[in-house]
């Protein structure tokens, strides 16, 4: 009996000493680069990722700072159009507050981070798709996808973080870091102003080729198509000041059947769900899962639950929309103008306009591109170019599907252009994209300060509102030249830190 | 087969032994006089052995009158005695009162004192259980040299963290391994504990490879001792738990007002715009008054029992206990409750084979509140009140407020309405078979099965008001799985002044782990759970698996109890990382001297000098599964389409983090009455894994990386002392101080690495400076001309603008000095004890300070009596003027010296005298935990946190999402029978 237990133990011991156990574990909820490259839906994935990244939470941050939220507070709390009405310690101070702006801003460090993230994808994506041979229609078609949103995040980014363009300084002033490819990792300097440009519309060229095929998955608005690429084409030809190919391009996306400026009726419900309207040409579709509740974009503008409903239209916006007169009534954009909110002696007007998706205050799907856009985009370079009556052409039909009623008296005439025909289309592109982060970027395009005469804690007075009148333009934090170098973000120090061959923006 | 072979023969040579003379006897305990069961009585050099029974009586059958029998058990002093013409050997056994035999449980092996190479220190059950806790980790705060122990939080149910010897890595893991009952992990209940070693050095951790960069600690349940009956044991605890918010102080409605109408002084003027602040905030202001965090804050109430039973026999030794653990939160609606079944068994089934099967059961429930709402609660101001003209909460979402937020956080903190609570539950079962093979070699195999099992649920109605409106529900669940099991020889043998003894074996252990989360919207009335959400179900699981499989073996010699050598050899591999790094080999070597067994050595003063010195190599390899992979992660989805996300670079070169360990030092012993430690170390990690920045242009913004070293050195100094030692009175006292200084190197000319949080407070990472440096622009105080706030700028001069502020290293969290001192007088039957802690030199960043000023009507804490306002030029303040106050900023201005001490615990007992409790014993006793602190920071507790996963250490949490640490007052019945 002894003896058996004696070579029991013995076998378990030697059992003990010889088995091995399997190490090579990976994640289960992941696939590594090889196996998305066996993936059959791999390249799909990739590219859903990149749209996923703009509406998802970011890593190792808080929930505020996802892509959105700083793409639309960065832009719109930069302008003239939104009151800072309570002081906070949430970095979007910084926006609102020039002179405070500095390189370790986390909502300026990932707004860079993501959208560097999302060219990496495309690259992935890209580097994938190049190395077949005879491409499908579907596969051309992701090609240009990819394409265009490395495009799109590209474009966004130099709008932030360098000077605007002007052709004639573009080859010497530093524009962002051009990544080439998937395994474009390394330290690398900014590309110039025109490089970054050019490389832009070569990408949107390219995919506007690849993407005039007929496949399913571009019908859908929540996806790039070819009309996307148009769109984003028309945008930045007229950043570049390239009025005719904005002409072009703007010309060929309204003909496109696809897509139909929004009337009165539909408008004024038209945010609630943009994925469905002939309104939009490409949107972020959240869905109620994707809710970001007080880190939404509605959050700080509106006034309900879950929304902070600390900031508010600015006296200046109200007035270019037409205050104290019959637009209050017939111009459909003042449906998202709501109630004054007072608070600690402050009035705040909060803008419902980003919110009601599915009845939540906080749910909205952006629509990064919409046909309104491409008309006044139009109109603009029609102006730069001295022709007013095709810029109040396009300014009318504008104007046309947003009254309600006594259209034709708000129509503009050539007696309405009081200083310049451009600052006209600039005063409806203003109303119209109101909160949707157009503001910021066509003052910078036309060279305008930004004159911010209302009290607010942009203001140096601490209280947020003084019992004196308007602020006086001298006054600190009302007047901000054009050429300040606190309008242009900071390069994040996470990049400088990191990346010492990049050259951080002046003033910095 | 040659193994199976020689063990054949092995066995063989045993069983042939002959039986010459047989010897009788009593074996009795040197304390109370009574016969002692389950004593072992062995022939020396032999196999032979028996037990006594249960009356204390032996009988054994030696080889001849030359042999010598061994008569040993757990506690008493193992005695020798020559056989000769005797056929009665009778003895009594005297207690092991010596420090120098007293047996050291090291995990894979035990020594005595006296043979100890390595810096270990052991802390026994009673110096352990002053403190009322759950965990052990709060009851070693300030007890053992080198070992700091941080809480930085006084919920209910809250483990503080814990650093031996310095912090030596960035970003892996740095808790200490913990091993119960010789097996690595493994639950217990704190009253169970018999022993807590502390390993520190590689002389003793390096048995622990991979794992034991942190250091080790080794915890041992309690057994039985020999004992003729049962014995019994109960203790309650019962006790009163006050909030603790250091000094954190709120102003109230008063002063308040005074402090705002501070932002309406015109920054040209500097004239206070009255008309303005009495339009925003009107005089009537001052009919409220609302302490909020009295709101929400209780006296809590704690209770605790244990309840054991222990008895042996011949064959048998049981110990079985069951213990209840009830603390009471100082925030409304937070408690944690615990429970704890432990068995142990031990079956001596041959006179070569034992068996122990070890069995802890444990369930806790914990209740917490919505974070969110106690950040309401610190948010508020005291101008607004929660209640309506009736007495009744109201609304804040439409009525008018001075605070933030439109939220009225009271009504969630009513029960029932806003729940969150979360169990556990976990079972151990240990099996360990030892099998004595010839007299010098057996075979032990010691294995674990863990399952856990964890649930989480919250759910939200409506009438609680919230940011989100609605209702909101969420429950999640995991359980894992695994275990870990070591096959070991062990040989033991002494040739006449040498003894060798030695082990060699396989240990292989993998967890898997899964886990299940689901949320909804819209609860019906009353009802609250996920069944009944109407909308917004949403659900995410994963699955997870890690393991790691070792060899390990160890040399131990001694020459005459004089010098003493150890040497150990692991290797390790694990799923950490790619298979080409997944191996490495942790080698230790550690030796003594023991001078005062030296035949020159005659000394009456001095009774203990031992020498030691160590070096040896661990590992850290804790940071999670697959880090080397490229990873694309599916977590998300666009638009209800798969959807994948690059999250993770590969690294194929990830590999381990190693530190090498030198230790030396002496142990002293002066009469019985002073005992000195002293060890100086240097240690040094190289590789270090860090979770580092990348340029984020490269599409991700970090990556596990090994990059630069960093080492460690001090001193500690333990020092026990008894001046008094009397019949009646008996004083003793124990001190503790360590010294560390930390530095890195390696990480090349010019690298710099900057690592921030999320937002930008950050620390530098170079050679020469210490780990955490804070790297912060400098801040110059406030302008006496223009109240503004000042920074140096790059050429040193003054400047208002924080962005071209330059940058200074200024200090780290690190703890460089700290230690313990703890007392105890007992005189007759009383005894007064009292413990406390110290650290000092360290630098923390205190973010309360900059969130108050920066923000207008958001938070009421009160300035510091050192802090003054800026309001007319001249003015030399501390606070600028409102106007220009800056959010967000991290500037040095906000750093703070971390130094404290704190007087942990005073105890007061009685223990009623023998004569009137016969063969029981009664003890009662009155403590007092965290009776009092005394602080340089100004705010909240000092002890922070010293993990630097949010990216960075050592800042202090804001008010509002800091749970307060607590002070109790504990009664406390022991009674045994």
């Amino acid at each position: 009996m002894k003896k058996i237990l004696n070579y029991f133990f013995i076998m378990v011991a030697g059992a003990g000493l010889m088995t091995s156990c399997d190490l090579d574990i990976a994640p289960e909820n992941s696939l590594t680069g090889r196996q998305m490259t066996m993936s059959p839906t791999g390249t799909v994935d990739i590219l859903n990722g990149c749209y996923a990244v703009m509406k998802d939470y970011p890593e190792n941050s808080s929930s505020n700072n996802w892509y959105g939220r700083q793409f639309y507070q960065m832009s719109d709390f930069s302008s003239d159009d939104v009151v800072y009405g309570h002081a906070t310690t949430d970095e979007l101070n910084m926006i609102f507050k020039f002179e405070e702006r500095h390189p370790g801003l986390s909502n300026v460090a990932s707004f860079w981070s993501q959208s560097y993230k999302i060219i990496y994808s495309t690259n992935v994506a890209i580097d994938v798709i190049s190395k077949e041979d005879n491409p499908s229609d579907e596969v051309k078609s992701l090609h240009g996808e990819a394409l265009f949103l490395k495009a799109y995040v590209m474009h966004s980014l130099v709008r932030f973080y360098a000077k605007p363009y002007k052709a004639e300084t573009a080859a010497n002033e530093p524009g962002i870091i051009i990544r080439e490819n998937g395994s474009d990792a390394s330290p690398k300097g900014r590309a110039s102003l025109k490089e970054t440009y050019d490389y832009i519309v070569n990408c949107l060229l390219e995919a506007e080729k690849l993407m005039d095929v007929d496949v399913e998955r571009s019908q859908s608005r929540c996806f790039a198509s070819v009309g996307a690429v148009r769109a984003l084409l028309s945008r930045v030809y007229l950043y570049m000041g390239e009025w005719d190919k904005c002409i072009e391009y703007s010309g060929k996306v309204i003909n496109d059947s696809n897509y139909e400026i929004a009337g009165p009726a539909e408008f004024k419900e038209y945010f609630k769900s943009t994925w469905t309207s002939p309104e939009t040409i490409w949107c972020l579709k959240m869905l109620p899962q994707d809710d970001k509740g007080s880190g939404s974009v509605a959050s700080m503008i509106m006034k309900a639950d879950g929304c902070w409903g600390e900031e508010g239209y600015s006296d200046p916006l109200l007035e270019d929309m037409g205050r104290g007169t019959s637009l209050e009534d017939d111009d459909i954009r003042w449906t998202f103008v709501c109630d004054v909110n007072t608070k600690n002696g402050l009035d705040l007007i909060p803008c419902s306009k980003l919110s009601w998706q599915d009845g939540k205050p906080t749910l909205f799907s952006p629509p990064f591109l919409r046909i309104t856009e491409m008309y006044l985009n139009r109109a603009e370079a029609y102006a730069h170019k001295g022709d007013k009556a095709n810029a109040l052409k396009d300014v009318n039909e504008v104007r046309k599907h947003r009254m309600t009623a006594n259209a034709e008296a708000h129509l503009y005439t050539e007696s309405d252009i009081k200083t310049d025909i451009v600052d006209l289309v600039l005063k409806e592109t203003r109303v119209e994209f109101a909160f949707e982060a157009h503001r910021f970027f066509d003052l910078m395009r036309n060279g305008k300060d930004i004159v911010r005469d209302y009290w607010g804690y942009h203001t140096q007075y601490a209280a947020g509102q003084s019992t004196a009148g308007k602020p006086a333009l001298t006054a600190p934090g009302v007047t901000t030249k054009n050429s300040d170098t606190r309008l242009v973000f900071p390069i994040p120090s996470l990049e400088i830190n990191n990346n010492q061959i990049c050259e951080q923006n002046p003033g910095y | 087969m040659k193994k199976v072979l020689l063990f054949g023969l092995l066995m063989l040579s045993s069983l042939v032994a002959f039986a010459q003379v047989e010897v009788k006897g009593l074996v009795k305990a040197g304390d109370d006089g009574q016969p002692m069961v389950g004593a072992s009585v062995f022939e020396k050099g032999t196999l032979n052995g028996v037990i006594t029974d249960i009356d204390g009586n032996y009988s054994i059958t030696v080889k001849d009158a030359n042999s010598i029998l061994v008569f040993s058990s757990v506690g008493f002093r193992t005695t020798e005695v020559p056989v000769g013409a005797r056929n009665i050997v009778n003895i009594t056994l005297d207690v092991d009162s010596q420090l120098i035999d007293e047996v050291v449980v090291m995990g894979y092996s035990s020594k005595t004192r006296g043979e100890i190479t390595s810096a270990v220190t052991t802390v026994s059950s009673e110096k352990l259980k002053d403190v009322v806790s759950n965990n052990i980790g709060d009851m070693l705060q300030g007890k053992v040299a080198g070992v700091t122990v941080i809480k930085s939080s006084g919920r209910p149910g809250s483990e503080p963290s814990i650093r031996i010897r310095g912090t030596s890595s960035m970003h892996a893991s740095q808790e200490p391994l913990y091993v119960v009952d010789g097996i690595i992990g493994g639950s217990y209940d704190p009253d169970d504990v018999e022993s807590v070693t502390v390993l520190k050095d590689a002389g003793a951790t390096g048995m622990y490879g991979a794992q034991a960069n942190g250091g080790v600690i080794v915890v041992t349940t309690k057994k039985a001792k020999t004992s003729k009956k049962l014995q019994f044991n109960f203790k309650a605890n019962f006790g009163n738990v006050t909030p603790d918010f250091s000094r954190q102080r709120l102003m109230n409605t008063r002063q308040l007002y005074t402090y705002y109408r501070e932002y309406f002084r015109d920054p040209e003027t500097h004239l206070i715009d009255d008309l303005a602040f009495k339009k925003a905030l009107p005089a009537s202001i001052l009919n409220n008054d609302t302490d909020w965090r009295s709101l929400i804050t209780q006296n809590a109430v704690l209770h605790n029992y244990h309840f054991s039973v222990m008895g042996k026999n011949e064959w048998y030794s049981g110990y079985l206990s069951f213990s209840y653990y009830d603390e009471e939160g100082t925030i409304r609606n937070t408690g944690y409750k615990q429970f704890n079944v432990r068995s142990n068994n031990t079956f001596n089934l041959t006179k070569w084979l034992t068996l122990t099967a070890n069995l802890d059961v444990s369930g806790n429930m914990s209740d917490n509140t919505d974070d969110n709402l106690v950040y309401y609660i610190g948010e508020n101001i005291p101008f607004d009140s929660p209640y309506d003209e009736n007495g009744n909460y109201r609304s804040f979402k439409n009525s008018k407020l001075y605070g933030r937020y439109d939220v009225n956080p009271m009504v969630g903190f009513e029960s029932g309405k806003d729940v969150r609570n979360s169990k556990g539950f976990g079972t151990d079962l240990d099996f360990v078979v030892t099998a004595k093979i010839t007299p010098w070699l057996s075979f032990v195999s010691q294995s674990r099965g863990s399952v856990g099992f964890w649930h989480s649920h919250n759910h939200r109605f409506k009438e609680v008001e919230y940011m989100k409106a609605g209702d909101e529900i969420g429950d999640s669940m995991s359980y894992s799985y695994g275990g870990i099991s070591t096959n070991m020889f062990k040989a033991d043998k002494t040739f006449g002044e040498h003894s060798i003894s030695g082990l060699v074996g396989y240990e292989a252990q993998m967890t898997w782990g899964n886990d299940l989360t689901g949320s909804g919207e819209g609860l019906p009335f009353g009802l609250s759970v996920l069944d009944v959400a109407s909308s917004n179900k949403d659900a995410a699981g994963n699955r997870e698996r890690s393991g790691m499989q070792s060899i390990i073996s160890q040399v131990n010699y001694n020459y005459a109890q004089r010098y003493f050598l150890t040497g150990s050899l692991r290797y390790d591999e694990s799923s950490t990382f790619a298979p080409n790094h997944r191996g490495a080999i942790f080698p230790s070597l550690s030796a003594a001297w023991a001078i005062n067994n030296e035949k020159f050595f005659n000394s009456n003063v001095i009774t203990n000098l031992k020498l030691k010195a160590s070096i040896g190599k661990t590992g850290m390899k804790d940071i999670g599964a697959s880090k080397y992979l490229e990873a694309f992660a599916y977590t998300t989805q666009y638009d209800s389409n798969s959807a994948a996300v690059p999250i993770q670079m590969a690294n194929p070169d990830l590999k381990w983090e190693e530190t090498t360990q030198i230790n030396v030092g002496t142990e002293i012993g002066i009469y019985d009455r002073i005992s000195l430690d002293l060890n100086y170390y240097c240690n040094t990690t190289n590789d270090l894994l860090v979770y580092r920045d990348l340029a984020p242009s490269g599409g991700f913004a970090k990556q596990w990386q090994n990059i630069g070293s960093v080492r460690n050195s001090g001193f500690e100094a333990a020092v026990s002392v008894t001046p008094v030692k009397t019949k009646d009175l008996k004083w003793d006292v124990d001190f503790s101080i360590s010294y560390n200084t930390n530095k890195l190197f390696n990480f090349g000319e010019g690298v710099e690495i900057k690592q921030s949080n999320y937002r930008s407070l950050t620390q530098i990472y170079r050679d020469n400076v210490p780990i955490y440096t804070w790297y912060l622009r400098e801040y110059a105080g406030v302008d006496p001309q223009t109240g503004r706030e000042q920074f140096v700028a790059e050429d040193g001069s003054l400047t208002y603008d924080y962005a071209s502020a330059r940058f200074v290293e200024a200090g780290t969290p690190i703890i460089p000095w700290q230690g313990g001192v703890s007392t105890m007088v007992a005189w007759k039957n009383f005894t007064l004890s009292a413990n406390g802690s110290f650290v000092w030199g360290n630098t923390i960043y205190g973010r309360s300070r900059a969130s108050r000023l920066a923000t207008f009507v958001s938070n009421s804490l009160m300035p510091s009596n050192e802090d003054k306002i800026w309001r007319k030029p001249g003015d030399d303040a501390t606070i600028g003027l409102p106007a220009y106050a800056l959010a967000s900023v991290y500037h040095t201005g906000d750093l703070v010296k971390g130094n404290y001490f704190k007087l942990r615990n005073v105890t007061l007992s009685y223990t009623l005298p023998k004569k009137i409790t016969k063969d029981t014993g009664l003890t009662l006793s009155l403590s007092c935990d965290n009776l009092f602190t005394a602080t340089t920071v100004w705010g909240a507790d000092p002890e922070v946190s010293l993990s630097a996963d949010s990216g960075v250490a050592g800042m202090i949490e804001s008010i509002d999402n800091r749970y307060p640490n607590k002070r109790q007052y504990i009664l406390q019945v022991n009674f045994t029978f």
